[in-house]
């Protein structure tokens, strides 16, 4: 998913505020976002343990980063 | 059951000034340039400055970086016009203060108290920092007449 303008850090802190735990940034790979041309990337990993409000939680922090940030 | 969402650090104006639209606005001529970088994130700011009689008559600037650098840099864009050598140290000093717990910054960077919300979000503090030490350097490098 792309949310252009959002800067990962900032989509990352919206959805800790959710008590969604993702990574945000270069992902120790800083020379493959030059070449993507990218600040970053959020990623989200779902675990054993993630349940359906886990992915409720997420979706619902993804639509709030995109109403404030884009 | 999560707490309620905390998202005071998006409110509308600090995102208004991370929208302004100069984040790429480069000044040439310039006396001055200076990038820095947070090597934790990834954000960095250029700020290019032009001077008269050692203070700062204009200037411009390049961020890459999350809404919070952004409209850092903004609100330094504006208040940093007429700065003059030690200001960038002394502005960096009463705004890290500030994030800190510590009373509102003076002039001229009393608007940085627009950033009240970032002083619960320890981590991010380097965010609203960053421009002041990308001045402080071009301040350092602009030659002394």
């Amino acid at each position: 998913v792309a949310l252009d303008g959002a800067h990962p850090h900032d989509v990352a802190q919206l959805l800790d505020a959710r008590g969604v735990a993702v990574r945000g940034g270069h992902h120790c790979a800083q020379p493959l976002m030059d070449r993507l041309d990218l600040a970053g990337t959020t990623r989200a990993s779902l675990a054993l343990y993630s349940d359906d409000g886990d992915v409720d939680a997420f979706v619902d922090g993804l639509g709030e980063a995109a109403r404030r940030l884009t | 059951m999560n707490a309620p969402a905390r998202d005071d650090l998006y409110q509308d104006a600090i995102m208004a000034r991370a929208r302004a639209g100069h984040a790429d606005s480069r000044l040439e001529p310039h006396d001055a340039r200076a990038t820095a970088d947070n090597p934790l994130c990834g954000d960095r700011v250029t700020v290019d400055v032009r001077l008269g009689d050692g203070r700062i008559t204009a200037l411009g600037q390049r961020t890459r970086g999350c809404a919070l650098c952004l409209a850092a840099a903004e609100t330094l864009r504006a208040a940093a016009i007429g700065a003059g050598p030690g200001d960038a140290e002394r502005g960096a000093q009463s705004v890290g203060a500030y994030l800190a717990g510590g009373a509102e910054p003076p002039f001229p960077w009393r608007d940085f108290a627009l950033f009240a919300p970032v002083r619960g979000y320890r981590s991010r503090h380097g965010c609203v920092l960053l421009p002041f030490e990308a001045l402080r350097q071009a301040l350092e490098a602009a030659p002394r007449r």
